[in-house]
């Protein structure tokens, strides 16, 4: 059976590589990118079941920018985007946010610090 | 509050769905019937409404219907208790905090307006991400960096928020905004912004308006 892939984009280097040991552990594959316009770039090369994108990368938004860029893009417009992020602390945000149909098209919001069984448990449910 | 016998009757009803033209028309009324309060002119008709402002008679009274105003027969409305109820149903009787992202010449020229002052939107801020503004002063307020936005927003209870940046960094500005707690933007870009349901916008439409009067002024030119 193939495994299912998941992407991490993400600026935050060491999240990156603990939430690919976490994955890998559990029996996924893996695959990574630092900013959002590789992350697309990533996207399209690989198809991910999966993209968890976090925010604040290029600029404060970007991850906004590329939540909605995906569903634009033919080949990964069914791509579920679960979007990883520490906005809300790093910004002193009043309140979190959630998903929107047009402004944020994401299945879920995590907020760092996420724990494992929280993470996984959002992945299997939209990754399968 | 008017009373009666000044010829206005309001019942402001909540959550009544008022069509964008209309307001945009009630916008015109509530401008004029301030001048003409300033002028010390005591009534008002519709038909002076309908002259001074060139739209029809009709409509002015079937807009009105939205406040439900009541005029007195051969007088007309009552200035200043419409200009009250103009002033009440558009929000205008409050004191807004605005802030303004963009400190380029539109934003400057916006923050010193006096007139937004007058009509109650207090600019309370003014920001930007270009490393050379920030700190200069336009009129008594600092140029602060867009990342102390958040801060303000929650400090100074701020609802209502102005995008003054050029389009290619409109929509980071609106997200920005959304997430900050601003509830109302007003989009001086070219750029059509997207944000949550509960997230007004209004915009500026400059270029669209200038498009339209080309278009206006070209369909009356002589031909040839």
């Amino acid at each position: 059976m193939n495994k299912k892939t998941i992407l991490l984009v993400d600026d935050d280097r060491d999240l990156v590589e603990s939430n690919r040991q976490l994955l890998e552990s559990e029996g996924y594959m893996v695959y990574t990118a630092f900013d959002g316009k590789s992350g697309i770039e990533k996207a399209k090369e690989v198809k991910p079941d999966l993209m968890l994108l976090d925010v604040m990368m290029a600029h404060s938004t970007e991850g906004f920018d590329i939540s909605r860029e995906i569903p634009k893009i033919p080949e990964l417009k069914r791509t579920p985007v679960v979007m990883l992020t520490g906005i809300r602390q790093k910004m002193h945000l009043p309140f979190g946010f959630q998903p929107d149909g047009t402004w944020l098209p994401v299945k879920a919001v995590l907020e760092k610090p996420v724990l494992p069984e929280k993470l996984m448990e959002v992945i299997r449910q939209y990754a399968g | 509050m008017p009373r009666k016998d000044e010829g206005v009757r309001r019942r402001m009803v909540k959550n009544r769905k008022v069509p964008k033209a209309v307001i945009l028309r009630l916008t015109k009324y509530f401008t004029w019937s301030q001048e003409q309060l300033e002028d010390g002119e005591e009534w008002i008709s519709s038909q002076d409404l309908a002259e001074q402002l060139s739209i029809n008679g009709a409509t002015i009274r079937r807009d009105l219907t939205h406040l439900d105003v009541q005029g007195v027969t051969n007088k007309g409305y009552n200035t200043k208790a419409l200009r009250d109820v103009l002033d009440a149903f558009l929000g205008a009787d409050r004191n807004w905090k605005v802030v303004v992202v963009g400190a380029g010449n539109l934003g400057r020229a916006l923050t010193l307006h006096g007139d937004l002052a007058r009509q109650g939107f207090r600019i309370c801020a003014i920001l930007d991400t270009d490393g050379r503004k920030i700190g200069a002063m336009i009129g008594h307020l600092a140029v602060r960096h867009l990342d102390e936005l958040p801060d303000i927003v929650a400090k100074e209870n701020v609802f209502v928020g102005v995008i003054a940046v050029p389009s290619e960094a409109a929509q980071s500005v609106a997200d920005m905004m959304v997430v900050s707690g601003i509830r109302g933007i007003f989009n001086l870009s070219l750029k059509h912004l997207i944000v949550p349901e509960w997230v007004q916008i209004s915009d500026g439409r400059l270029v669209a308006g200038m498009l339209e009067l080309a278009y206006a002024v070209k369909e009356h030119l002589p031909e040839g």
